[in-house]
């Protein structure tokens, strides 16, 4: 079942670090943490062949590290993203807001590979990072959401 | 004899493929049109695919219904040589599940990892849909 997005409030949402700070608008997105668990839930029940071309279950460690990375992640960033299992046993978070795109994929329980699209704008990247860089994956999400303002 | 070696005969690059969406997960109903997503061509394992030529739609929409036992799906068409552009490859081989299918073929993923999210991006903006899936939102 495909996510709902949820109202949108104009929310303020902050956050300071020693190396890192932004202010941007968030996305009122109540329940956000225990709807994603709610699809982790799901993508974890499905039997090897889900796709009945011989896909793997997806991998409880996957599971485990996608339920820590949403729950490390600033309240009200962003609405609920798609939860997409992928044949490989891994899983992604995808959003897309107007012509902009962000998959977000656990490839290994301590590795995200991720796209960020926006052909119209030239924005063509993907690459693979640590999965607990929070920063970096506030940065894309905000990118894909409203953009990003430096403070 | 290198894996790709052992595959079957090259798909000609003029043919249409069709994919068959009955995985909910891949359709993206948010979107307007709604569209496939790229996941359903981003993994390491090759995908199914039929070559429209020899199936054609409405076989390949009974096949999806009576075989798959997936009358909610949906199917997607792209063309063959222009997904070998990209890194896709497609080899004419049986389905061991459905051997009497002489339409399957496999398409295989040949380039980078690091650019294999970008190429099944790029492979789903290709697709046109031409049986539109059914899923319950």
């Amino acid at each position: 079942m495909a996510p709902t997005t949820l109202d949108i409030d104009e929310l303020e949402t902050s956050h300071a670090g020693p190396e890192f700070s932004y202010s941007a608008r968030g996305y009122y997105s109540p329940n956000f943490e225990n709807r994603i668990n709610s699809e982790l839930d799901r993508l974890a029940a499905l039997p090897e062949n889900w796709d009945h071309e011989g896909a793997k279950s997806i991998d409880q460690a996957i599971i485990n590290a996608a339920r820590k990375l949403i729950a490390a992640l600033p309240k009200d960033i962003a609405k609920i993203p798609a939860v997409i299992p992928s044949a490989d046993g891994n899983l992604q978070f995808e959003w897309t807001e107007g012509p902009r795109l962000l998959e977000l994929e656990i490839e290994t329980p301590t590795t995200i590979h991720y796209l960020k699209w926006h052909p119209e704008e030239g924005i063509e990247e993907e690459d693979v990072f640590d999965i607990n860089d929070i920063n970096q994956e506030v940065l894309l999400i905000q990118w894909c959401m409203r953009g990003v303002e430096y403070v | 004899m290198s894996e790709v070696d052992a595959r079957g005969p090259q798909v000609d690059p003029y043919e249409d493929l069709y994919r068959a969406i009955h995985v909910s997960d891949w359709w993206d109903q948010s979107f307007n049109p709604p569209r496939v997503r790229s996941s359903a061509f981003s993994f390491s394992k090759p995908f199914s695919v039929n070559i429209a030529s020899i199936i054609g739609l409405e076989g390949a929409i009974r096949h999806m219904i009576e075989i798959l036992g997936k009358p909610q799906g949906g199917i997607v068409s792209f063309n063959c040589g222009n997904a070998r552009t990209l890194g896709f490859d497609a080899r004419h081989e049986p389905d061991p599940n459905y051997p009497d299918n002489k339409a399957h073929a496999n398409v295989y993923y040949d380039g980078s990892n690091n650019s294999r999210k970008r190429a099944a991006r790029l492979l789903a903006d290709q697709c046109q849909t031409v049986h539109e899936p059914r899923f319950q939102s």
